[in-house]
């Protein structure tokens, strides 16, 4: 009988256990500022920069597009070039562009009468040998499948911050958050890693490795933390990620290199 | 110093009469038990170890011994030489026990009632269950006025505006460095193994130092010295039992008591493959014996072990927990001069682990470990004048990170962050003097002293225009090479005046000093808050507090009183916005000096009687920060500030075997940041927040009940049911607000719909729970 109430005791204690609801607290809501995104990269492509403005926070529409600011990146030989405006608040140069390796670029940008700018240097990376892939039963938490090793040296003198950004047939994975790390307990090593995500037979897999700074990997931890608060007091506290942008606009003007490596899953 | 020098002057003819005054039921110290002489305005108190000692004229008198729930003891002594007398007192009958928040008599009096400190009997803790049925000592105080939970699922608690590490809890004297299980939703401590529970929120005497806001001082049980002796019970969450005895009869004892919990023994009956794997349990020991080796000395020695262990199938593992050791040695010089001579050890360590594949494997420890030895003296120079001397030292080691493989295969090599290791050290005199039959005083000065110890690089830094820090040049000490000392002195002193005999005045003042703190990066108690020491960026923490009570006891056993007290704060710490805290060899520079203040009001009405004993308390209060770097400068609401708090405690004897209690609280909502708008970033919704703290989350507000019956007295043992319900209206209360997108299941799988929202979290809505206790 004990036993029998303790488990229905036990029971009922556990459904009446966290419960959610949507609330709606009253907002004051502050000044409206410029958020500026843009990411320059090895690769040669148009760059693009995208000006917004902030928005109330229960607000469902679409941000605001800035559409008439002057924006020009230039690097430190003084080779200026002008974005000019296509569409949804993105500006983008006429044609192809791309980051050297220990060029140090600058991104200002004029609007409503202020003057907004952003610097940031391309970073070295050693290259990957190669990838591998091998197949893993279930082990919980992570699901049977393909997994993808990487193998290569990387970069002797602690201080090396990478993000990947890793393709499934060419689709984005996204559904993780972003995929980062730095070399403080690994600097200078020949790695050999698994990224911790299952594949199919016949993928097509793409890993991009970039090399960002140390500003930039602590803006996307912030980012990161703040977009996807979970709501438990183990949560960071509520800050505001710290911009490279002078000026008090919002966002992150980045500039890395990028090693770009694919696999097909035989 | 004028006071001690009269005092020294003593006058021929006196005589001391002296000894120990224990439980005759099990041969339990009785701390604080009074001791007075009839017919005239004198008494005193036994001390935390039973002792007492009375210095009067030559004479005949007659003393009356006393302590709450025991029948009296007169003596009439003969005073014309030094006498040693001790006394066992004996527990009233069950039906007139009065089962009250600690109302030792001479507590009850209003003269010798202390400003600043509270006590709650441990009886009454245990009828007072809080969630699912636990006993827990450290929520249960957060009823009393000034004393504040930090909020429901964590055992941090807040003292007068002070910050949850600037609670000194000492266990047997030793430090608990991190006093949550199940990362806050219990307390460490075992309600069955404890003796005594005391709580001051300023005018803390000048014995204790090292922290800011408040002494939490919690004594275990000695182990019953008459006969073999047990209580134990069956509880949701765990099950304990206390084991105590003689060794040798009236001479030595022994007790043992262990916990645990059996959450993971029910995860085999989910209904998912994967839940079942894991593991979530805690347990605890406590354990003590000490040896009376005649008149003079006794020998205590006690301990201390507990883990928390939380594994995520074998891939992931997460234990910490405490370790303390206390040695102690009571030596009795004369009559007069007690002395007490400890040693201590107390551990506070986590370990981090992943396995997930033969190249990616490590674990990380984390933690502190204090070795420290004490020296503490006191001289009974009359009923109306006692002095308390002594010396402390503490050796410090912090150790922020050790890094090691699992597997020889593992990319992670060894590696160990730089430990810190700190000498704190500090001497004090305290003196308690009755200047009038109106007026006492208590006054006191602590030196304390903090130095680093090598080896250890420190770093110096600038900062840009956001806060960031980079270093700019490394001193490397070498070992054991002392450097960078910090000092102060501390004075403290309370003064009483009664008015008459329902009525006094109080006052107190004193200042404190903290060296070490913890870095806590977020609201909850978690283990991974790391410990840090002062040293050349980072400065100790000076509290200065005033306060003033009123106490006026009324007719039909009613206490009230009024307590008002401001508080400031120097050199409290921050995080920078975008801090690292974690493997971080340069941790200091993540934070930002400030200062902060807190005031209030605490009013508080207690009821004792036969049947119905409770007690009313409310406090309003206002606790903010100022800290450089944070809120535009500006000051801003304290984590722990909350304007009012109102808590209502009762528990009615219906029966002889049925007791009833009942409790409630309200407190405003905490403060909180929301954000004011929003941004998109790389296709994220990124809250903008306006300011530190500006917000409040919604008022928190809870009625428990229980009862508890005893059943009938077996020959062998004695048992009782308690059932309680925990959140009897079931209130939602707001555990936390995100604010975050709306996620939505579609053919089974989570899909964001980018539709910005905020959701309420509530933790427990209604729990019925019940334990079953016994004794033999």
């Amino acid at each position: 009988m004990f036993r029998k109430l303790i488990l229905i005791l036990i029971i009922t204690a556990i459904a009446a256990g966290a419960c959610r609801k949507v609330v709606f607290p009253e907002l004051q809501n502050g000044k409206t500022l410029l958020v500026i995104e843009g990411n320059i990269d090895t690769d040669n492509k148009p760059w693009l920069i995208k000006l917004t403005l902030t928005q109330d926070y229960f607000d469902n529409n679409p941000p605001p597009y800035v559409t008439d600011a002057f924006v020009t990146i230039s690097d430190d030989q003084a080779t200026v070039d002008t974005l000019f405006y296509t569409n949804e608040g993105i500006y983008s140069t006429k044609t192809g562009r791309q980051s050297v390796i220990g060029k140090t670029y600058t991104l200002t940008v004029n609007y409503d009468n202020r003057k907004y700018t952003a610097t940031e240097k391309c970073l070295a990376q050693e290259k990957v040998d190669s990838l591998t892939y091998e197949f893993k039963q279930q082990k919980f938490p992570f699901k049977e499948g393909y997994y993808i090793s990487q193998h290569g040296l990387e970069k002797p003198g602690v201080g090396d911050y990478y993000l990947w950004d890793i393709y499934q047939n060419y689709i984005l994975k996204s559904d993780y958050g972003y995929f980062l790390n730095d070399d403080a307990l690994v600097d200078g090593q020949y790695l050999h890693f698994t990224f911790p995500f299952a594949f199919e037979k016949s993928d097509t897999v793409t890993i991009n490795q970039y090399a960002i700074s140390k500003n930039y990997y602590n803006y996307l931890l912030d980012v990161e933390a703040q977009a996807s608060r979970s709501g438990s007091p183990f949560d960071t506290p509520a800050v505001n990620p710290i911009s490279n942008i002078t000026g008090n606009a919002l966002g992150y003007f980045s500039v890395r290199s990028k090693i770009s490596n694919e696999i097909v899953i035989k | 110093m004028t006071l001690l020098l009269q005092v020294s002057v003593a006058q021929a003819q006196k005589f001391t009469v002296s000894g120990n005054i224990t439980d005759a039921a099990n041969g339990e110290e009785l701390i604080a038990a009074t001791i007075r002489v009839q017919g005239k305005a004198m008494g005193v108190i036994s001390n935390n170890y039973g002792f007492y000692s009375l210095t009067l004229d030559k004479g005949d008198y007659t003393l009356i011994f006393r302590y709450v729930g025991y029948e009296d003891i007169a003596k009439t002594i003969t005073l014309n030489q030094n006498i040693k007398l001790d006394i066992e007192l004996k527990g009233k009958a069950k039906e007139f026990e009065e089962v009250v928040i600690k109302g030792n008599k001479l507590d009850k009096e209003v003269e010798n009632k202390k400003i600043n400190v509270v006590k709650m009997d441990i009886e009454t803790i245990k009828q007072i269950p809080v969630v699912f049925g636990e006993v827990d000592v450290l929520k249960t105080i957060t009823f009393l006025p000034g004393i504040q939970s930090a909020g429901e699922g964590n055992a941090g608690i807040n003292v007068r505006g002070g910050a949850q590490d600037q609670n000194l809890i000492l266990l047997d004297e030793a430090p608990v460095y991190n006093a949550s299980h199940m990362l806050g939703f219990f307390s460490v401590f075992n309600g069955d193994a404890i003796k005594d529970l005391e709580v001051y929120k300023g005018g803390i005497p000048a014995k204790y130092g090292g922290r800011l806001s408040s002494l939490i001082d919690i004594r275990m049980k000695d182990g019953n010295k008459k006969k073999f002796a047990g209580t134990g019970g069956i509880g949701l969450i765990s099950s304990r039992l206390t084991l105590e005895g003689p060794i040798k009869k009236d001479k030595a004892s022994f007790m043992v008591a262990g916990r645990r919990s059996y959450a993971d023994i029910f995860l085999p009956l989910a209904p998912n493959d994967e839940i079942k794997e894991n593991k979530l349990y805690f347990y605890d020991l406590n354990m003590k014996a000490n040896y009376i080796m005649g008149d003079k000395d006794k020998l205590f020695v006690s301990g201390y072990f507990g883990r928390d262990v939380f594994k995520f199938t074998e891939l992931f593992g997460l234990d910490w927990g405490n370790a303390t050791a206390t040695a102690r040695w009571n030596h009795v010089f004369s009559q007069k001069l007690f002395s007490n001579i400890t040693f201590i050890f107390s551990d506070f360590r986590y370990q981090f682990s992943f396995d997930i594949s033969d190249e990616q494997n490590l674990s990380v420890t984390q933690g502190i470990t204090d070795w420290s030895l004490k020296a503490d003296m006191a001289n009974y120079y009359s009923p109306k004048s006692k002095v308390e001397f002594g010396a402390s030292i503490i050796h410090h080691t912090f150790n922020p990170g050790l890094i090691e493989p699992l597997k020889p295969t593992s990319i992670f090599k060894k590696f160990q962050y730089s430990e810190r290791r700190a000498i704190e050290s500090a001497a004090y005199v305290d003196h308690e003097y009755k200047v009038h039959t109106r007026l006492k005083l208590r006054y006191g000065l602590r030196l304390s002293s903090f130095n680093n110890l090598g080896s250890a690089p420190e770093y110096k830094y600038t900062r840009d225009e956001k806060g960031r820090p980079t270093p700019i040049d490394t001193i490397t000490y070498k070992k054991n090479e002392w450097y960078n000392t910090y000092g102060g002195l501390e004075p403290r002193m309370a003064l009483s005046y009664s008015i008459s005999k329902e009525v006094s005045l109080k006052a107190s003042y004193d200042r404190t000093y903290q060296y070490v703190q913890q870095a806590a990066n977020s609201t909850s108690t978690l283990p991974t808050d790391q410990w840090i020491p002062a040293n050349i960026n980072i400065k100790p923490q000076v509290g200065d507090q005033v306060a003033l009570g009123y106490f006026h006891n009324f007719k039909y056993d009613i206490e009230t009183s009024v307590e008002v007290y401001y508080k400031t704060m120097q050199n409290q710490i921050d995080y920078r916005d975008g801090a690292i805290l974690f493997f971080n060899e340069q941790m200091d520079a993540e934070l930002l000096i400030g200062k902060g203040w807190s005031y209030g009001l605490e009013l508080f009405v207690k009821k004792s009687g036969k049947k119905f004993n409770g007690f009313l308390s409310y406090t309003l209060a206002k606790t903010q920060r100022k800290v450089n770097g944070i809120n535009g400068n500006k000051a801003y609401a304290a984590q722990n500030d909350r304007r009012h708090n109102i808590s209502l405690v009762g528990t009615y004897q219906l029966s002889k075997r049925v007791a009833l209690s009942g409790t409630f609280v309200l407190l405003s909502g905490q403060p909180v940041t929301f954000p004011g708008r929003r941004y998109g970033y790389d296709g994220k919704i990124v809250p903008h927040y306006d300011g530190r703290n500006n917000y409040r989350m919604p008022t928190y507000h809870r009625a428990d009940i229980g009862v508890n019956i005893d059943t009938k007295k077996k020959k062998r043992y004695e048992s009782s049911w308690n059932f309680s319900i925990y959140n009897l209206y079931a209130r939602e209360n707001a555990y936390t607000i995100t604010f975050s997108t709306r996620k939505i299941i579609v053919d089974g799988k989570q899909v964001d719909t980018k539709e910005p929202q905020a959701e309420q979290v509530a933790l427990f809505k209604i729990i019925p729970s019940v334990t079953w206790n016994f004794k033999f």
